[in-house]
């Protein structure tokens, strides 16, 4: 029976090289679809150019438009385990009440282009009166819970003591870019930060948040909130310990 | 250092085509590259000591639900006028025409199969996955893969007017 079957259609050619090598550019050029809310003109998309910084490479180019853009299903996956584990901290007495995000509100606050391909930043409120964030590589692909990626949902209420939350992290995913992110609890439209050489950059400053990405070993000294008139509105030294691994 | 896709690619895009191909003739292409392109997102999630060729199928066939009426009727088509559906594009086509009413035969079977049940005969037959291979490939039991097999077997058998042996062992 099953020799019958072997000999039944076995006239199909083998696939050309130039089938082949089409299917294999078909194939690997799939990426998630995300697509920009046009309704949402960013304000600092017209700030998107960031300086660069003397001896380090970095990255932080705002991609147009993407404030706002609902976050696909993969990013409020993320979100939703996020939410679980938070249910866990709380269950397993940990803490007493842990931010929860609201998924159905998760949208796109930063993309930047970095040499591994955009970087986003999405946020969503929290019911606690925050804002989670959720950081990922646009290109990566998901995983069982989501998009691999990093966030949290810093505790807001009361507001905390420093005015600038500031972080930087490497992932085994991206090893040679160093991702720098951050909120500012001021009114500020950009940071400036300052880095080891004496070098600085200025990323803008959207919904609270801000992100940059940097060549790993990159160190920040410190870090400066500014308003639009560029008066400095906070700053923030940081510790000279090196970054973390996410 | 992991595998790499362009590597996979290469090793299994030609059969993966071809099986593909004997199925769904022009649609292959289609087929193809979506199968590859699931395979491309999602290929660090993919356990390195898992073989790749089981699990390309597998994609394959979660993409080949799709197509199982579009076979249906090929199969039907064939059964019918002698003309294999698969070969329409080809001059070769007519030539072949009423070649074999054997496989005239075997094209209607096939077509009476249950989807799940011709999915795991072909993958046997054409693609030359072992049992495990497709229990691995389809996500199900060894013995599901073994008893579905079987029934399968036994009603190509029956369509086909109980001739012929069953020559391969199981694997």
């Amino acid at each position: 029976m099953i020799d019958e079957l072997h000999t039944f259609r076995t006239h199909v050619p083998e696939p050309d090289r130039e089938t082949a090598e089409r299917i294999f550019g078909l194939a690997t050029r799939s990426r998630r679809p995300r697509k920009p809310n046009r309704r949402l003109v960013s304000a600092v998309a017209v700030a998107a150019l960031v300086l660069v910084p003397t001896g380090v490479a970095f990255g932080g180019k705002l991609a147009d438009l993407f404030e706002g853009t609902p976050a696909p299903p993969d990013v409020s996956t993320a979100f939703a385990e996020s939410n679980r584990m938070a249910d866990e901290v709380v269950q397993q007495g940990f803490a007493v009440q842990w931010p929860h995000a609201d998924v159905s509100k998760a949208h796109g606050v930063i993309e930047i282009q970095t040499p591994d391909g955009p970087e986003d930043m999405w946020a969503a409120p929290d019911d606690l009166g925050g804002q989670c964030s959720f950081i990922d590589f646009a290109d990566d692909p998901p995983g069982e819970h989501g998009m691999s990626g990093f966030g949290d949902c810093p505790r807001s209420a009361p507001q905390p003591a420093e005015k600038i939350a500031f972080g930087d992290v490497w992932t085994y995913v991206h090893p040679d870019l160093l991702t720098i992110y951050g909120s500012v609890y001021v009114d500020a439209t950009s940071v400036r930060l300052t880095f080891a050489d004496g070098s600085t950059a200025t990323l803008p400053v959207v919904e609270h948040f801000f992100l940059g990405s940097a060549a790993r070993g990159t160190k920040v000294d410190s870090v400066a909130a500014l308003d639009a008139a560029g008066n400095q509105v906070a700053a923030r030294t940081l510790r000279p310990s090196g970054s973390t691994r996410g | 250092m992991g595998r790499s896709f362009e590597a996979a690619f290469d090793a299994e895009f030609a059969s993966l085509h071809r099986y593909l191909a004997r199925r769904v003739g022009a649609a292959a292409d289609e087929l193809a590259a979506d199968t590859f392109a699931v395979a491309f997102r999602n290929w660090e999630r993919l356990d390195p000591e898992r073989p790749v060729r089981p699990w390309l199928y597998g994609i394959a066939a979660n993409l080949m639900r799709h197509h199982w009426r579009k076979e249906r009727r090929m199969l039907r088509a064939y059964a019918r006028s002698g003309v294999d559906p698969v070969f329409a594009d080809e001059d070769a086509a007519v030539e072949r025409a009423d070649a074999d009413a054997r496989h005239r035969e075997l094209a209607t079977a096939l077509a009476t199969l249950q989807p799940d049940e011709r999915e795991i005969l072909l993958l046997r037959a054409w693609a030359e996955l072992t049992d495990s291979e497709i229990a691995d490939a389809l996500g199900l039991p060894l013995g599901t893969v073994k008893s579905r097999l079987s029934r399968a077997r036994e009603r190509l058998r029956n369509q086909l007017g109980g001739v012929g042996q069953e020559p391969i062992e199981a694997r």
